[in-house]
């Protein structure tokens, strides 16, 4: 039992080392390699590219190890790295390894083929050489792409249409792109990068880059009812990508409401009749119906319209409507204000109206007339009391 | 015996002569330097607040007749001025143009002349008119002149006929106290009396008529406090006895005249529903001219009837040599 405790303990004590020598190389291999996860690839001429490599020195004691690049393409240029600095040797440990990187510039002008790169490792009674074979492709064709999430947007003439188009890198180099609609006349445009406040007129996208740009789109307020196609290119330096987007607008209408002349004001007798015209317009891109004119006049106030609804009015158009206004009796002279409405289904038109009340001058001649009595009592008194 | 003939032959004559005596005479100085002095005191010292009005108010359509209107501590409006003078003008000029004739002893030397009794008061009265006609426009213009002056903008064309309109209101107003004023010259025979006559009933209407007026209206009714129709009814009542006074009818045909935002709202009791709906502004002319033209009319007519019941009394007069 005691026995089986202590070797419990001992196993313990011992499972790291365990551990430790499972990540250790075998026993049985000693020497150098310089090696590389992918010896043979394929490179595109113009790109830039990096490669992992490894050195590993097994068995041998810990050690300098000079590293050179033995081969390379005329116009290449190649550089090894190791935690980002260019190096030209490595140090490793009893059973250690460094990690290099092999940096691969291939001039854009580099014909396609077989290349070889070769590098040396030499350390103190270990050598290895790391023989690289890149594959030269052709340069991919810059290409720029543009595809929008929902090309079909529909909404009112008020309304502000939102486009969103992912726009793509799809060649090797950097592009400044610019954005530009053929946009009806009237429609205002403005980009936006992604989610961001500022209106772009350009953009540069990196190798492989992939932005949202959001297109917004207020169509003119005039704009009738349709479908409007609109193109939004992207203008790169070396391609170029297009979007077809359409706006499906549909009619609204909108009234004003005004009196004959754009004139809102209008003069009338205290108690009498008057008529006022007053125009409904349309100046909405659908036409309006049920138009009703109504107004709640001052107490003792009469109004009427004629009509009092109008069936249709097409947009564009007017219609002239008379309302027929009676002041309260007692109406002192004046301005007052009438406030009109115009209300159909969905709109609505609020106009105010002023009045200016009047006192017929008819009492005038009330007044004259007293003046008259007055002088025909003095001419009676000139001719009764008039002597020498 | 009847007159043959028309009353007013002869009455151009007498006017042209009273009128000569009338502008040449010392006691004309007197009344037109203390008129003037007064006018001026007021609208200069009224300009000044009118400025100031301008500065807070930006601008005010109607700022020229603000001249005529706005008072400033201690003197009292150019208009409140002219309320109190005006009566003094004319009362100093009608107080004694038949009553000196007859303590001259000249009233049978001019009707010995080929003319009409009936032409003589005539043309002493027009004679008299004529003179406060020139009184007051001299003045108007030389207080528009000094508005021009110190604010330096013209008034515009609704301001001189409103302006205008209250010169005839202040002509019209002077013509009654000369009715009144030459009324009471024939009544007495002493020049003394019908001064102190007239100057009792100025007294009467320019101080005491606003205290007497409520006394004299509940002598007449006697409102039910919860009966809106019999309340208005008294207010009224009211009304018409104050508007007995010249000084009442004046002041108020000068208030919508001058006051052009003026609806009537002073003038007399106005129910809330009347008001529904509206909104301030200022009237037109000929709508201020339709509000007050019953205040007009009346000092017109009371120049009228005034100057017939003296007509009457002085043809019943015994003229001896």
């Amino acid at each position: 039992m005691r026995f089986r405790l202590a070797a419990f303990f001992l196993a313990l004590t011992l499972s790291p080392m365990a551990a430790r020598a499972a990540d250790a190389p075998p026993a049985d291999i000693k020497g150098m390699w310089l090696t590389s996860d992918y010896p043979a690839l394929q490179l595109r001429a113009g790109e830039e590219s990096s490669l992992p490599l490894t050195l590993y020195t097994y068995g041998l004691p810990p050690q300098r190890t000079a590293l050179t690049i033995a081969e390379k393409p005329a116009g290449w240029n190649a550089e090894i790295t190791g935690s980002n600095k260019q190096v030209s040797a490595a140090f490793t440990d009893y059973n250690g390894r460094a990690n290099l990187n092999l940096k691969l510039n291939i001039p854009a002008d580099a014909k396609p083929g077989p290349y070889k790169v070769k590098l040396n490792a030499a350390g103190e009674g270990a050598n290895s050489a790391l023989e690289i074979a890149v594959d030269l492709a052709a340069p991919l064709a810059a290409k720029l792409t543009a595809a929008p999430k929902v090309p079909v947007l529909k909404g009112t003439p008020k309304s502000s249409f939102d486009f969103n188009v992912t726009v793509k890198n799809e060649s090797a180099s950097d592009m400044l792109v610019n954005l530009a609609t053929d946009a009806p006349r009237g429609f205002q445009v403005t980009f936006k990068e992604g989610y961001g406040t500022q209106e772009i007129t350009s953009l540069v996208f990196k190798p492989g880059d992939s932005k949202d740009i959001s297109v917004n789109i207020k169509p003119a307020l005039s704009a009738s009812a349709g479908q409007y196609p609109i193109n939004v290119t992207f203008n790169g330096d070396k391609a170029t990508a297009a979007a077809k987007l359409t706006m499906d607008v549909a009619g609204q209408p909108s009234i004003t409401l005004t009196g004959q002349g754009e004139r809102l004001s209008g003069d009338a007798y205290a108690g009498e009749e008057r008529n006022l015209q007053l125009i409904v317009r349309n100046t909405g891109s659908a036409p309006a119906r049920g138009i009703e004119v109504s107004s709640t006049p001052p107490t003792g106030w009469k109004i009427d319209f004629q009509p009092k609804q109008i069936p249709e009015i097409n947009a564009g158009e007017e219609k002239q409507v008379t309302a027929v206004l009676t002041p309260n009796a007692k109406a002192i002279n004046g301005d007052y204000m009438l406030s009109i409405r115009a209300s159909g289904d969905g709109i609505s038109e609020n106009a105010s109206y002023r009045v200016t009340v009047m006192t017929s001058t008819l009492w005038g001649v009330t007044g004259i007339l007293v003046i008259g009595a007055a002088l025909l009592v003095l001419l009676g008194a000139v001719g009764r009391f008039g002597r020498r | 015996m009847r007159r043959e003939g028309s009353a007013l032959s002869g009455a151009t004559t007498v006017m042209a002569k009273e009128l000569a005596d009338n502008l040449a005479s010392v006691r004309m100085r007197m009344l037109e330097l203390l008129i003037f002095v007064t006018g001026a005191g007021a609208v200069y010292a009224t300009i000044g607040s009118v400025k100031d009005i301008a500065g807070l108010v930006g601008e005010d359509q109607f700022i020229f007749l603000k001249i005529f209107t706005t008072p400033r501590d201690p003197l009292p409006s150019f208009v409140a001025f002219l309320g109190f003078l005006i009566p003094i003008v004319s009362i100093a000029l009608g107080f004694d143009s038949v009553n000196s004739e007859f303590n001259r002893r000249t009233m049978s030397r001019i009707l010995a002349q080929p003319i009409y009794r009936d032409a003589l008061l005539f043309g002493k009265f027009l004679s008299g008119l004529v003179t406060l006609a020139v009184v007051l426009s001299a003045l108007w213009i030389f207080v528009v002149g000094l508005g021009i002056l110190l604010l330096g903008l013209p008034p515009g064309g609704e301001e001189v006929k409103r302006g205008l309109a209250f010169l005839v209101t202040a002509i019209a107003y002077g013509a009654v106290w000369l009715a009144m004023a030459m009324l009471f010259s024939i009544v007495f025979r002493s020049a003394a009396t019908a001064a102190m006559a007239s100057l009792a009933v100025w007294l009467l209407f320019a101080f005491f008529w606003q205290m007497l007026v409520p006394l004299l209206t509940t002598l007449v009714a006697s409102p039910d406090p919860f009966d809106l129709a019999s309340q208005l009814k008294t207010i009224s009542i009211g009304l018409g006895i104050a508007r007995l006074s010249p000084n009442t009818l004046f002041g108020e045909a000068t208030l919508a005249f001058l006051n052009p935002s003026e609806r009537g709202q002073s003038l007399g009791p106005i129910l809330r529903s009347q008001m529904e709906g509206a909104i301030s502004g200022p009237l037109p002319f000929d709508q201020s001219l339709i509000l007050v033209w019953p205040q007009l009319t009346g000092l017109v007519a009371a120049v009228i009837v005034l100057f017939t019941i003296a007509y009457i009394m002085f043809q019943r007069q015994e003229v001896r040599a």
